[in-house]
């Protein structure tokens, strides 16, 4: 009960303080002098926010790096040993491996389908069309452990000749077959693939918002120019609707790219990073909290806001052109 | 324009009133001078508990005792302790990270402040040895036992399907075969724990390493003298790998192991029929029983001592872990709180209430409210060499690293033996 309180306060007061610093500092640059006020003014807005960013973000990145080429506990220089042992851990390697798996399946899949759905739900009577959407987008509201709980059941396993409580041991016991603990089989990476589906699951919905509303935003003159000159509805699609939306793909594509690639819960959820599942950022938590071996740990966060950055510039860029359009 | 300015006050007041509010939220640990912050591992009725042991302690000091229990203790104590908001006493549950907090905080050993020696006496023989640094000082002590060298068996099921306590290897060997030609399956034997999954598998390593090979072998190879890939831990593990790699010894096999949780494993111990007839596990699986088996322990339950055996190390050894306490604040304040934690008969509330061992030898073992309790107590008490977690005490990277994940290929088939022993090796420190 207190801690609801607690809660409540802190909402209150965290979201009330700050309405309460921008409104006093307006209130008070608009008391200057007029020419004085607009000059100062852009600054009183950007400035607690560019204060809290170098503050919280900015600092702490610049001490990892600095961090990151000292020892276990940031006492003695050790160059780029860390950065060598990253590289060399063979943990470390398979996590990289299914990385890349992640980042190969994930955004695509997303996108896919997401398209797929948008393109499909268009043609619906509007309100089958919102309905259809809302169900999609569900799962986007599930936080990542909440999700990969409802996975974890649809995957468990009980012994045989027992009841399953698992929706594809039920199937697949159903079918005669001996249950299978689907997230322990390694083979062909198959439990990793059973854990992106997870965040498809999740993401598709947010790729499909995007990409339905730049799809509506398509000139039906295009289409029915394409339609008058004999096109037919695939041509029209690849030819006409996806070169106009190419952006908002980009931009989708990237925005899930870097969740990808800082996945962590549902890795920890589902199998702790064990049976060959494990990724880059739950090495990173083992390291720090587990092993407490800062260098490396800092290490490999920096390696991996180091793959971020391309993609967040390649983001960033396609935005803007979307934007200046 | 005074309307105006008379907005801005109350605005600003308004501000100032928020900043307090924010300010005042996260302070309802600390308390005032004086008072001793204790942080623990435990939660819930555990941390109930220990509070009912302190009221004894803060009926006679004027300052305050809290204790903060998290779950979470292993990352917050290391938070915590970067960033300088350090507790004055923490309970940990694991000593090699007591060892690092210690080093890292430069706390004082607990000679400074304690008769080390009459506690040394007082206590299971063995305990202090794992919070003991290289240089010989002990810097913490336990005040809370975790016996692991447990053996359960359905009551009354085990004695009405004609089976007796297993007291040799051989023994044990006998009753498994004879469970099996029944019909039953032996082992309840669920590893599955989240992140910490490999755990269960370390500790039956540990005990057969103890019962195989005795104390001495055992702390070279805490100490990485004696290898992982050698023929005493090699014989460890073949030992185990007997237990769940034949046929029907276990519930549903390696995936059942990898898949059932540890603490719904003993599940199977108390069905109409015991799907499952024996559960080697701490004694704080009791807390993992089902509700109406908890409230009835004595009569659904039996526990006993997990059989040497007489071929490897002669004598009866336990395996064991705790709660330590570490002064890392030095005040004459935490001195006192550390000197009652330290207290032989320290606890006593605690054990009424159940689920607490004492780690010393001359504890009232009367006050425990189950005679299951009694007899895990006079296992630790009784045992002639008591050796803490191994996996505790080797270097993170090993302890809750490679040795977990080792266990867990090996058990899921994603590795060999060979590359498994070589594996952790290697991920041993350098130096080590």
């Amino acid at each position: 009960m207190l801690k609801v309180l607690n809660a409540l306060i802190a909402l209150v007061a965290g979201v009330g303080g700050t309405v309460v610093l921008f409104w006093a500092t307006n209130a008070l640059v608009e008391r200057m002098p007029p020419r004085l006020s607009n000059a100062v003014k852009p600054y009183v807005f950007i400035g607690p926010a560019l204060f809290v960013v170098t503050i919280f973000l900015v600092y702490p990145f610049v001490r990892t790096i600095f961090i990151s080429f000292f020892d276990e506990r940031s006492e003695n220089f050790v160059g780029v040993d860390n950065y060598v042992d990253i590289v060399t851990d063979p943990a470390l390697r398979s996590a990289m491996f299914n990385n890349l798996l992640w980042i190969a399946f994930v955004p695509t899949l997303c996108v896919a389908i997401g398209l797929i759905v948008a393109v499909l739900a268009d043609r619906l009577p509007p309100r089958a069309e919102q309905v259809s959407k809302s169900i999609i987008f569900t799962p986007m509201a599930i936080s990542a452990v909440g999700a990969s709980t409802i996975w974890l059941f649809i995957y468990a396993w009980r012994p045989e000749g027992t009841g399953q409580i698992g929706l594809l041991n039920a199937i697949w016991t159903g079918l005669g077959q001996d249950p299978i603990a689907w997230v322990q089989v390694s083979t062909f990476r198959l439990n990793t693939f059973l854990l992106l589906i997870i965040m498809i699951w999740t993401q598709t919905g947010f790729a499909m918002v995007l990409l339905s509303s730049a799809i509506k935003g398509v000139p039906t003159d295009t289409i029915e120019a394409a339609r008058i000159d004999g096109a037919s509805e695939i041509q029209i699609f690849w030819r006409v609707t996806v070169p106009q939306i190419s952006s908002t793909i980009a931009v989708v594509l990237t925005t899930i790219l870097v969740a990808v690639l800082k996945v962590f819960d549902i890795v920890f959820v589902m199998t702790g990073g064990n049976f060959n599942t494990d990724v880059i950022a739950n090495r990173f938590i083992i390291e720090l909290f587990d092993f407490r071996r800062f260098g490396r740990a800092a290490a490999i966060v920096v390696a991996l806001v180091l793959a971020t950055i391309p993609v967040m510039v390649y983001n960033i860029r396609q935005f803007r052109e979307q934007e200046a359009r | 324009m005074k309307s105006k300015f008379g907005r801005l006050r109350v605005m600003a007041i308004l501000g100032v009133f928020c900043l307090l509010a924010s300010a005042c939220l996260g302070d309802d640990s600390s308390g005032g001078g004086g008072a001793v912050e204790i942080m623990g591992a435990f939660v819930d009725t555990e941390a109930d508990g220990f509070e009912a042991s302190l009221e004894a302690l803060r009926e006679e000091v004027d300052f305050e005792v809290n204790y903060n229990g998290t779950p979470d203790f292993n990352t917050l104590i290391t938070t915590r302790v970067e960033g300088g908001d350090i507790p004055d006493i923490a309970l940990f549950p694991q000593p090699g990270l007591l060892l690092d907090i210690a080093a890292q905080t430069d706390a004082v050993p607990i000679s400074e402040f304690l008769d080390a020696q009459a506690l040394e006496e007082s206590l299971i023989p063995g305990f202090l040895d794992a919070v003991t640094t290289e240089g010989g000082d002990v810097m913490g002590f336990p005040m809370r036992m975790a016996l692991k060298s447990a053996l359960w068996y359905p009551v009354p099921e085990f004695e009405e399907a004609g089976y007796t306590l297993p007291e040799t290897q051989e023994e044990l060997n006998a009753l498994e075969e004879q469970i099996r030609s029944d019909g039953g399956t032996p082992w309840c034997l669920g590893m599955e724990s989240g992140d910490a999954t490999g755990w269960v598998g370390t500790d039956w390593i540990e005990e057969n390493m103890l019962r195989l090979h005795g104390p001495e072998v055992y702390d070279q190879w805490v100490n990485h003298e004696v290898l992982f890939d050698s023929p005493e831990v090699r014989a460890a593990f073949e030992n185990w790998n007997q237990l769940w790699s034949t046929e029907g010894n276990v519930v549903g096999g390696t995936q059942g192991m990898l898949s059932i949780g540890f603490g719904d494993s003993p599940d199977g111990l108390f069905d109409e029929e015991p799907s499952c007839w024996l559960h080697r596990q701490g004694n704080f699986i009791t807390s993992f029983f089902p509700d109406d088996v908890q409230e009835n322990l004595d009569e659904n339950v039996g526990v006993t001592y997990f059989p040497p055996d007489p071929e490897g190390f002669d004598g009866s050894p336990v395996l064991a872990g705790g709660d330590l306490a570490l002064m890392i604040n030095d005040t004459p304040e935490a001195r006192q709180v550390m000197e009652f934690l330290a207290e032989a008969d320290f606890g006593g509330p605690w054990a009424e209430q159940g689920g607490w061992l004492s780690p010393h030898t001359g504890f009232d073992d009367t006050l425990y409210p189950t005679e299951v309790e009694r007899q895990l107590y006079q296992i630790g008490a009784q045992a002639d060499v008591l050796r803490f977690d191994a996996s505790d005490s080797m270097p993170g990277p090993v302890g809750t690293g490679a040795f977990w994940t080792g266990i867990v290929d090996w058990v899921g088939g994603q590795s060999q033996l060979d590359g498994v022993l070589q594996l952790i090796d290697q991920a041993w420190p350098e130096g080590g």
